[in-house]
């Protein structure tokens, strides 16, 4: 329905671009300048319908971007977790050999 | 002693595969910064598009003007899809979160660190006097094991995430689908109205003598030099809406070679060939036309 609502819109506005020009010509000679804008805003409201539905079939979709930046983010959560193990098993070497320097110097300190 | 040696090759393959894991890990990362990237160029673009449009529906309207003496300044509608691009741009701009994240797991400093840490670790032990020195054979391959070992680890999360990435760009690639054809629709809609309306203006409009001036064509005749003006225009804007959606359809297809550099990643078995090929294929896509 909304395919060929767009379809048939896409046509009308096709066929007024091509013969615009005699168009609003043929308006002018029977109403002058006011009629032309009639025409004009006639042409401009089937350009707005389409658009329209080119914003309603996009709008169908927002509800899922949103979903997906949960999703990335969610991700991008997990890679920093990851990251983090990777830094603690050097920490963890790290804070060894603070330790066994520790146990060193308990040693000379205390003579044994 | 023919156990060790065993167990020595086996450490040595796994090393390698690692650091071929890593290397691609942070090659495909690198790819997938770069398409999310050309995906905010894209909507960029595609928001610039409405003032092109408005812009162009005000010269057309002017120049179909039986009477443009009498006429009045015309001022079309700006046709806003700001509302839609927004929440496109906000899902690509967490994508390329995802990848900045993803760069510092496929860092190779993890394994070189490690082994560095170890050799301190070492160190410390070796100068308590009373403690007993280390083995060499320890002392010289302990630090590359803990390097390899690292690496193994962070291959095996390279790998995971890769999984992870394959899934998510597969969500994206559906979307961008269903996407692709109305921004197509869109662009259509802009360009084709301004060539097709251009054409109707009357051929009196056209100043034939200013055309030649700036021109290199070879003809003298007024109506041949404006018809060829014209159609000169016309397939500039027809030119210039084909380089607009070519570009989405290039954006999809890296997209979607992406998302097969995740897959072929994330297997047990990695094919190196396909995930290089399909890396320099992206590059290709991304690349200005």
């Amino acid at each position: 329905m909304e395919e060929q609502l767009k379809l048939t819109l896409s046509q009308a506005i096709g066929e007024f671009n091509s013969n615009r020009a005699a168009i609003l010509l043929l308006a002018h000679t029977t109403g002058g300048q006011a009629a032309v804008i009639k025409v004009e805003q006639e042409y401009d409201a089937l350009r707005d319908a389409y658009f329209e539905i080119l914003r309603r079939q996009l709008d169908k979709n927002n509800h899922l971007y949103e979903q997906l930046i949960t999703a990335a983010n969610s991700e991008t959560e997990k890679l920093k977790a990851s990251i983090n193990q990777l830094n603690n098993i050097n920490d963890i070497t790290n804070l060894a050999t603070a330790v066994i320097n520790l146990v060193g110097r308990s040693l000379i300190v205390l003579g044994i | 002693m023919k156990h060790l040696s065993k167990f020595l090759v086996i450490v040595l393959l796994s090393s390698c595969a690692s650091t071929k894991i890593i290397e691609l890990g942070s090659k495909a990362t690198i790819k997938g910064t770069e398409v999310s990237e050309k995906a905010l160029d894209i909507f960029t673009l595609l928001s610039q598009q409405a003032n092109i449009d408005k812009s162009q529906q005000d010269k057309i309207k002017v120049l179909t003007n039986p009477d443009p003496a009498t006429m009045r300044l015309p001022d079309t509608k700006v046709q806003d899809f700001s509302k839609e691009i927004a929440p496109r741009v906000k899902a690509y701009q967490s994508l390329l979160s995802t990848y900045k994240a993803f760069t510092l797991l496929t860092d190779s400093k993890y394994g070189d660190k490690i082994q560095e840490s170890v050799s301190a670790l070492q160190e410390s032990y070796n100068l308590i006097k009373n403690l007993p020195n280390l083995p060499t054979t320890v002392s010289t391959k302990l630090p590359g094991v803990s390097k390899i070992i690292t690496q193994a680890i962070q291959a095996k999360k390279i790998k995971v995430h890769n999984q992870i990435l394959f899934s998510l760009t597969q969500l994206y690639i559906t979307l961008w689908d269903e996407d692709q054809k109305i921004w197509n629709d869109y662009i259509d809609r802009i360009y084709n109205d301004y060539a097709q309306s251009l054409n109707s203006v009357s051929s009196k409009r056209y100043n034939a003598k200013k055309i030649s001036e700036n021109s290199n064509e070879p003809y003298s005749d007024e109506s041949t030099v404006i018809l060829i003006y014209r159609l000169d225009k016309r397939d500039k804007i027809i030119k210039q809406k084909n380089e607009i959606k070519n570009q989405f359809n290039d954006f999809g297809k890296a997209l979607k070679e992406l998302n097969q550099v995740h897959g072929e990643i994330s297997k047990s078995k990695t094919n190196v060939t396909d995930v290089i090929n399909m890396l320099s294929s992206i590059e290709n896509l991304l690349k200005q036309k």
